[in-house]
């Protein structure tokens, strides 16, 4: 129970607040529930068209709390995005508040967002964090929905109805584009597909990068990814097979011709985006020589630069690497390695297509620059003159890794430096009206909050702070959104997704626990770390199986019979959906009944009750033993009428003899 | 049976931070670490020798994470000694200080905490925790205001 109103407030202990934002002016009255459903259904009607808005909003915000009008006993909190953001706000809100009940939905089946899908096979150690949220998934108070999306199985104001908090972790989901000529040529990827085929990601099944028509790769950007990629396509096929790597990729890799890979950036090395644990396990591959060009380090290492170096640690212990790759520029000619080229002041023109096969790439054609500006804020601009002249890289793959966009829920407003959704400390904002206005209930953590930037850690203050935001605002009771139709979080989920159309499985945690086992189990077998299931239809195709095979084990040992006078043994239990083929039951009667009528099977019937679940060859078996009763009980019956008119033959003499008896 | 089990079910991997099952015992020999917490406050705790700092803190429920559990891949152990303990300590490996470079509020005298061992040269040392601000991006980036 919640306990009095009147005690102190709690003091966070995590990290320090700035103080709250101001209250917006009270508005006029217009009650919750009409303008929910005005919204829902008048949406257009809705927006008054005299106040000017940048873009439309279709989320109701409140941000006053009538006392009473909901039940305290518990903070209930959906996340949306079971990505590192998710998950470690899920972690501090369990720490921190013991009524906290957690549902974490998640678009894929399979939980950890980009760190099972973005973090390089090659680097198993950055995937042991999965440890941890799998124990935020064991927590008895969070409950996992996976294979449900937000604005396609849910809509955002459905789950403001049931949470007190909805907290948005759905990362970044597209990429920016560069805006050249041929972008959309086969053959261009952007690295976000690029990462998701190596990584087995569902959503890039169909993607086959032509590994084999070129000795060349171009991979535009100079962060992390760009690393990933050009060492995921240069590593020795011997030591990328033993790791969790999608089978196709593995395969295709093995193919490879690829020898060469330029990393491609249009700025310094100062400027360059990815780490010094990233850069030097470049030198430390084998089979792998990593270089740089000399001329293009010392173009671009001005004064500027060299101020932007000074008091920046990172950046310092960066040269001794690069020097190292310098030193390996001689050899690029008589080397049998693979070659990784690091370029610098290079900036992508166009991507040409392929003459004889024009919806194809074959090449790009690449510009120098030069470094124009203050320390802090260098541009790159073309260079002009004799040095002027384009270069042409032919190669058939061409991967752009300039980073990610968010898509947004309609409503939501982003920022315009970084594209982030507006916010304060979490809370998501309407910045464009006056100033501070909140979405109540609406939190946001992660990629989304602060832009697609930095490593699994930094969202860990990041996740603290919408963390420490929401309790505060739960403790406080302020700027959460109440409906009056608040239903509570109780097997809602479920439902919405049982009546869609195309119903969906829900992926429970336990499913999670068992698809991993299963990977882990495939990978044995094929001597990798894990063989990771490509599409989601096979994934949910061995979850019904299991279960069924489970099931099927089971019934061997119990007969129709004693099903019949026990039916209630509960082999499913709440939010666990039925496999396909299978019946629910929740008595004997019930099962009288389905044998009876031959009641057809219907998954809507099962909603969440406990009962005993049956596949359907067994229903078969069933009507069909109730059929050799029948008749077993016909025969006997004959018999019996059979015997009876013996017997009355016997007593009363040959009934054969028309004229003495009927005549 | 509410539950039908994984085909396969491979026990759950032990953290690797406790990798001494014997260290928490009352006979082993202790040595005392105090915490400097982010609110400010001190913790003073008993580590045994040949822990790492972030198995004590785990131990002791002290808020560091480890992502990577000691496996020097995420630099969430950051914690920053003082600078009469770090000197008494081996050097950082290279792998640690690349880690470091992308480490919030990155002081003078910090580590990993996976890295550090408690040793009886480290008795009554202080572990600052770091304070962490929520304009801190790796990549340099500061956000503007809206
Ligand atoms: C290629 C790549 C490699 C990286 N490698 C490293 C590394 O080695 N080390 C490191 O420290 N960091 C690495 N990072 C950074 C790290 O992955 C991110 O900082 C972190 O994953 C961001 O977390 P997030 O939860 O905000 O987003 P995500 O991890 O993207 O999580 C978002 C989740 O939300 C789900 N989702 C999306 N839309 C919906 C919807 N409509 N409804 C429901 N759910 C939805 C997604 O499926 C996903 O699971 C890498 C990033 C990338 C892109
Ligand atoms: S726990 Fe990851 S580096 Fe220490």
């Amino acid at each position: 129970m919640w306990r009095s109103v009147t005690r102190a407030r709690p003091v966070l202990p995590l990290c320090s607040l700035p103080s709250a934002p101001p209250v917006p002016p009270p508005r006029p009255f217009i009650s919750r529930v009409r303008r929910f459903s005005q919204l829902q259904h008048f949406q257009e009607k809705h927006q008054p068209p005299s106040e000017p808005q940048p873009r439309q909003t279709v989320l109701p915000w409140e941000d006053e709390v009538r006392e009473g009008s909901f039940r305290w006993d518990d903070y209930n909190v959906c996340i949306v995005g079971a990505g590192p953001a998710g998950f470690y706000t899920a972690k501090y809100l369990l720490k921190k508040e013991e009524m906290m009940q957690i549902d974490i939905i998640e678009k894929l089946p399979m939980p950890g967002g980009l760190v099972r899908y973005g973090v390089a096979p090659d680097h198993p150690e950055v995937k042991n964090v999965m440890n941890d949220f799998e124990e935020v998934m064991n927590n008895p108070r969070v409950r996992y929905f996976g294979n449900i999306e937000l604005q396609k199985e849910v809509g955002i104001n459905q789950l403001r109805e049931w949470y007190h908090v909805v907290v948005l972790a759905y990362g970044c989901q597209k990429d920016k584009m560069l805006g050249l000529d041929g972008e959309d040529l086969e053959g261009v990827l952007s690295a976000r597909r690029f990462v998701f085929w190596y990584n087995g990601h569902p959503e890039a099944f169909s993607v086959q990068p032509d590994l084999t028509s070129s000795e060349e790769a171009v991979v535009i950007g100079h962060g992390n990814v760009a690393l990933d990629c050009a060492r995921v396509l240069t590593r020795k096929i011997s030591e990328l097979e033993k790791t969790d790597i999608s089978d196709l990729a593995e395969s295709a890799l093995r193919q490879s011709a690829i020898r060469w890979v330029h990393v491609v950036g249009r700025r310094g090395v100062v400027q360059a985006a990815w780490t010094n644990k990233e850069l030097r396990e470049l030198t430390q591959l084998d089979g792998v020589l990593p270089i740089v060009d000399p001329a293009e380090y010392e173009a671009n290492m001005n004064d500027a630069s060299k101020k932007e170096m000074e008091g920046n640690r990172g950046k310092q212990r960066m040269m001794p690497i690069i020097e190292t790759m310098m030193k390996n520029w001689d050899r690029r000619e008589i080397t049998d390695k693979k070659i990784i080229q690091l370029r610098f002041l290079t900036s992508p023109v166009r991507i040409t297509p392929h003459a004889a096969e024009p919806w194809r790439a074959d090449g790009i054609e690449l510009r120098r620059n030069r470094l124009e500006g203050e320390p802090g804020r260098q541009r790159a601009v073309p260079l002009d003159g004799p040095d002027a002249e384009p270069e042409y890289v032919q190669s058939n793959l061409i991967i752009k890794s300039v980073g990610f966009k968010h898509d947004a829920v309609p409503g939501l407003i982003l920022s315009e430096e970084d594209g982030s959704v507006c916010h304060h400390e979490g809370r998501v904002e309407l910045a464009y009206q006056s100033p501070f206005q909140i979405i109540g209930g609406l939190y946001v953590a992660g990629w989304l909050k602060r832009g697609p930037k930095g490593v699994i850690a930094s969202n860990i203050p990041d996740a603290m702070e919408t963390a420490n935001t929401i309790l505060k605002d739960l403790w406080a009771r302020e700027r959460i959104y109440i409906s009056f139709r608040s239903k509570g979080r109780e097997g809602v989920v479920e439902k919405v997704v049982e009546d869609l159309r195309i119903p969906r499985r829900i992926v429970t945690d336990k499913d999670y626990f068992q698809t991993k086992n299963e990977e882990i189990r495939r990978g044995i077998e094929r001597g990798k770390t894990a063989s990771k299931f490509l599409r989601i239809k096979d994934m949910i195709q061995f979850l019904d199986k299991s279960y069924r095979d489970v099931l099927d084990k089971e019934q061997k040992e119990i007969s129709v019979r004693s099903l019949l006078i026990h039916g209630t043994t509960p082999l499913l239990t709440r939010n666990q959906r039925a496999p396909e083929g299978a019946l629910l039951l929740t008595s004997g009667s019930e099962l009288d009944e389905i044998i009876n009528t031959e009641r057809p099977y219907n998954p809507s019937s099962i909603d969440g009750k406990d009962g005993v679940l049956l596949p359907v060859q067994y229903r078969e078996f069933a009507i069909r033993q109730r059929s050799e009763y029948i008749g077993l009980g016909y025969m006997l019956g004959m018999c019996v009428f059979i015997y009876y008119c013996m017997y009355r033959i016997h007593v009363s003499g040959d009934p054969g003899r028309p004229d003495e008896k009927w005549i | 049976m509410p539950v039908p089990p994984p085909p396969l079910a491979l026990p759950r991997m032990s953290r690797r931070w406790f990798s001494h099952p014997g260290a928490w015992n009352d006979k082993a020999e202790k040595i005392t670490v105090h915490f400097l917490l982010k609110d400010g406050s001190k913790k003073t705790v008993e580590a045994p020798i040949g822990t790492s700092v972030l198995e004590v803190a785990h131990h002791y429920d002290i808020d560091i994470e480890g992502a990577c559990e000691a496996s020097l891949a995420c630099s969430t152990c950051h914690v920053i000694l003082e600078e009469e303990y770090f000197d008494k300590l081996e050097e950082a490996t290279e792998r640690e200080e690349d880690l470091l470079d992308m480490a919030p509020g990155l002081a003078e005298t910090s580590r990993l905490g996976c890295q550090v061992i408690c040793a009886p040269e480290l008795d009554g040392m202080t572990v600052k925790l770091p304070s962490v601000t929520r304009n801190f991006y790796v990549d340099g980036h500061v956000p503007k205001p809206h």
